[in-house]
């Protein structure tokens, strides 16, 4: 992944967290947070632990950024001094596999702690992105009820 | 009313088709209505429309929304299954 040229980037390259990082820092950020979401080798279903090979990341790319980027502007309307980015993978990804990269930076920590905690559950909360997963039980769509 | 319709993840699956174009009969006003009209045109899409979002030229609409306000030559509707971004 190459520098990001906006703040939020949907993309089938694996994301470089530097660039993520760089997008949020600069002279009067002292705190600059970053959560990276991973593919995990295993999840959980009706309490048994399954082992997961891969996940299949697909999105409605051009909302998806649309949607984050409306996330990232409200965020740092609501805290001066946040500047927020975000990268996210589609694509076929194994355990281990950088998903996502949020980074938030402010003048102190806690805005910055905040900031980067409430981009990402929002991102899960409603980011057209879906993934497929490949594990020991079967093929699934995360998320997707009976 | 045309509608570019785009089918993402089990959306797709449910269809067979990632995308296609619908011309919207005269006197569907509402998002609801378009509902009726995608199971009428899909009934396999049942069990995935019914936990799935709309999504009109990018944004999320609701079942009470009026079409009228997203009519227009690139007007694109969207089936949005249960996200699982991150």
């Amino acid at each position: 992944m190459q520098a990001m040229t906006r703040p939020v980037v949907v993309t089938d390259v694996p994301l470089s967290i530097d660039a993520v990082v760089a997008r949020v820092q600069h002279p009067g950020a002292g705190a600059v947070v970053v959560m990276i979401g991973c593919v995990r080798d295993h999840t959980r279903k009706d309490g048994v632990t399954v082992a997961v090979h891969r996940l299949e990341y697909e999105a409605y790319a051009e909302m998806a950024e649309s949607v984050i980027a409306g996330h990232c502007t409200d965020l740092e309307t609501a805290t001066p001094g946040l500047r927020t980015a975000v990268a996210h993978r589609v694509g076929d990804l194994r355990p281990g596999d950088l998903a996502v990269v949020v980074a938030a930076s402010s003048p102190h920590r806690a805005e910055a702690f905040d900031g980067c905690r409430a981009l990402i559950e929002r991102l899960k909360h409603d980011a057209p992105i879906w993934k497929r997963e490949y594990g020991d039980d079967g093929i699934s769509w995360v998320g997707l009820g009976p | 009313m045309r509608l570019r319709t785009r089918y993402f993840a089990a959306a797709r699956d449910a269809v067979g088709l990632a995308e296609e174009t619908i011309d919207v009969p005269a006197g569907t006003g509402t998002v609801a209505d378009l509902r009726t009209l995608l199971l009428a045109r899909h009934p396999g899409l049942a069990r995935v429309l019914g936990q799935s979002r709309l999504a009109l030229n990018q944004r999320f609409v609701v079942d009470s929304d009026l079409l009228s306000a997203f009519d227009g030559p690139d007007a694109e509707l969207a089936i949005i299954p249960p996200v699982a971004g991150g």
